[in-house]
């Protein structure tokens, strides 16, 4: 089963590299990558390491639907107006 | 102290730093992030020993050990332990993150079920071709000594080719 993430997204948001990120929850600078790519799937401890250091719930970073586009929910409030 | 100016020690220092073994120990021993540790995957390379490795036991089961092949087995060691210390798996394991463990340990796994099979069936395979040839004692000694260098051989560079194919390639990796 895929296990989609946005941590690319978050660590953009934050503007924190990908070493910065590794060092804060104590792993190798190439694993964040290997997350992102979604080569490699979190133990449950790495996944909460990460969403904790974001501020947000794992759900939020981790899902085995894939993610709405950053395009959709701007739309929709366009649409709003 | 010789015509060269230098005493066999700083010969054998200037040996060392020749081979960059010294510059390797340094990286590797530095709390730097930036010291240009290269531990790529290799896709392979590895294939090179494994094929040496079965090539010699086969060879010394079906003619003889050689001088010749005797000799082989030093290069053969020397590009697997060369493949096992760049390839992904060759950095200290102390340093493994919870990826790397899990790779190391699928890597090793995968290798001993492997040659496990291949010694279940090889062993008693050679037992049988050893009575019905009535070998002798010093061929006994050499498919012996082929054994251990083969599966020396697999053990260093197989857990390597299968953590190299488990990893994306050099270029992904680095992005």
């Amino acid at each position: 089963m895929v296990l989609h993430n946005r941590i690319a997204l978050f660590r953009a948001e934050r503007t924190i590299s990908r070493r910065e990120l590794a060092e804060a929850v104590g792993v190798n600078n190439q694993t964040i990558g290997y997350l992102e790519r979604g080569d490699y799937k979190p133990s449950l401890e790495l996944a909460m390491k990460i969403a904790q250091h974001f501020g947000v719930s794992v759900e939020m970073l981790f899902s085995f639907q894939r993610f709405e586009s950053i395009a959709m929910p701007l739309k929709r409030v366009e649409e709003e107006e | 102290m010789n015509v060269s100016g230098k005493t066999a020690w700083q010969k054998m220092d200037s040996l060392v730093r020749w081979s960059g073994v010294s510059d390797r120990v340094k990286r590797d021993m530095s709390n730097e992030l930036e010291t240009g540790r290269r531990h790529r995957p290799m896709r392979w390379v590895p294939l090179i020993p494994m094929a040496c490795g079965a090539g010699l036991v086969v060879a010394a089961a079906t003619t003889a050990m050689t001088p010749v092949m005797y000799a082989a087995v030093g290069p053969m060691v020397a590009t697997m332990a060369a493949v096992s210390l760049n390839g992904p798996l060759g950095k200290p394991s102390i340093e493994d993150d919870e990826r790397e463990a899990a790779l190391r340990k699928d890597s090793f796994l995968f290798c001993f079920a492997i040659l496990a099979f291949a010694n279940m069936i090889g062993g008693p395979v050679l037992m049988l071709m050893a009575a019905l040839n009535a070998w002798t004692t010093e061929r006994i000694a050499g498919v012996a000594f082929a054994l251990v260098v083969g599966n020396m051989a697999w053990l260093g560079a197989l857990p390597t080719l299968y953590a190299s194919w488990k990893s994306p390639r050099s270029s992904v990796a680095e992005e």
